[in-house]
């Protein structure tokens, strides 16, 4: 570059700050002719370095039209573009689509759930009088529930974050979909849908209810799972009955591991891992993002330690050592998880 | 005879049932279910979705109902309509 550079001095291009000596100097290479600039000098030549680009959100939401093929979704809102004009559901979602991309962003440096950018994709309407939603491994879906028992699933920002983080798991652990590995998948998609929940109304480990899908089960005394008191979500619903979850591992449920079974309960025994999640943030007080959040950030997404076989007891592991890099050892965050996996019995 | 049609997963995992009462033989029945049965699934990467089953003659057997032919569209439509959630 030398070269060029004194090639181009010759037809005065360069700044009149390099002076004669140097315009008429030699040099062996770059290195040797930058070595003789003074700051001044190597400022006026030396681009500064531009900061990195800040990644952007991007996200679609289709409308099903209770159609089941989900190639056959009609896009309505496109990264900000209203293409139809907004319903309830397609604000509901991009209000915590937003909100998920933003916490993962600002609180975890993650960009997206492949940390690459992915785009999030809702597909809303789903079906006929559809009552659930699920992550397809692509994407999200959401049925408008059967208006009796359930409202439609896009009324909780905390289902719209438990299956935007179904994703991340699948690009980080990738943990398996049965008995305890299966739960632990479960139980993150509802830690850290409740942590975009609590963000976006700012809440605090107090102010919390801890609930997940208190919109989508109509009826004031109800919601889908409670975080705080595992099995009290719903109690004596006359359509469902009672939430069967268990808040401690010694009311494990060896459910049989097959579809019919829920894969060994997933559903069920993340009630375990969920309240062992409620009651560290809880002793850590104030956001549960802000310590409590990134400990479980940290440890699931240690591709190293936590693998998609991983158990309660290695995650256990894994969040007090993380508690401890992040805090140090002995500290009340460090503590806190301790005392969450021991009230949880895990 | 008796079928019964039941939707198992979601979010929340809570079975839905409903039975009625048709006139198959049972080599119609072998037919139907060879035509809409699914195989074991294998892992999946889809979270929280929800799966159905048939019960005919005592035996359980997964369902695409997507695949169902139009002879019997009719039936499945109403059963689907009559989906229960079985309280636990």
């Amino acid at each position: 570059m030398s070269e060029k550079l004194l090639d181009e001095a010759s037809k005065t291009k360069l700044p009149i700050i390099l002076n004669n000596e140097l315009r008429n100097s030699r040099f062996r290479n770059d290195r040797s002719f930058f070595g003789n600039l003074n700051e001044a000098q190597r400022s006026v030549l030396m681009k500064p370095v531009k900061a990195a680009k800040k990644p952007a959100m991007k996200m679609q939401v289709y409308d099903m039209e209770n159609d089941t093929v989900l190639s056959n979704g009609k896009l309505v809102w496109d990264n900000g573009k209203v293409i139809k004009s907004m319903d309830k559901d397609t604000k509901n979602v991009v209000s915590a689509g937003t909100a998920t991309w933003d916490l993962y962003y600002q609180i975890f440096g993650r960009n997206s759930i492949d940390n690459l950018g992915l785009v999030l994709k809702h597909y809303i309407h789903y079906d006929t009088k559809y009552d659930n939603a699920f992550w397809d491994g692509r994407r999200m879906v959401y049925g408008d529930g059967d208006g009796r028992i359930f409202g439609s699933f896009t009324a909780d920002p905390d289902i719209v974050g438990h299956e935007l983080t179904h994703g991340v798991t699948q690009y980080e652990s990738n943990l398996i979909y049965h008995n305890q590995s299966g739960a632990l998948n479960e139980s993150l998609s509802d830690v850290f849908g409740i942590m975009i929940k609590q963000r976006l109304l700012k809440q605090d480990v107090k102010k919390s209810k801890w609930l997940i899908g208190e919109n989508v089960l109509k009826g004031a005394k109800y919601a889908l799972r409670s975080m705080k008191a595992p099995g009290t979500a719903y109690v004596d619903h006359p359509d469902l009955g009672t939430d069967p979850q268990p808040a401690t591992f010694d009311k494990y449920m060896a459910l049989a591991d097959t579809e019919r079974g829920d894969w060994g309960g997933v559903h069920i025994n993340s009630g375990i891992t969920n309240f062992a999640f409620y009651v560290a943030a809880f002793n850590m007080g104030g956001f549960a993002w802000e310590k409590a959040g990134k400990i479980w950030y940290s440890a699931m997404t240690d591709k190293e330690n936590f693998q998609s076989t991983s158990n309660f007891e290695d995650f256990k592991n894994l969040t007090i050592q993380k508690a401890e890099l992040l805090y140090g050892s002995g500290s009340l965050e460090a503590k806190a998880v301790t005392d969450g996996w021991a009230e949880a019995k895990v | 005879m008796k079928i019964k049609l039941q939707r198992v997963g979601g979010f929340v995992p809570v079975m839905k049932e409903a039975e009625t009462e048709v006139d198959w033989t049972n080599d119609e029945a072998k037919k139907l279910l060879d035509s809409i049965g699914l195989k074991e699934k294998n892992a999946t990467k889809s979270r929280d979705a929800t799966g159905h089953f048939l019960e005919i003659r005592g035996e359980v057997v997964p369902v695409d109902l997507k695949k169902i032919p139009l002879k019997y569209k009719a039936i499945f439509e109403g059963l689907e309509a009559d989906l229960k959630f079985v309280k636990t």
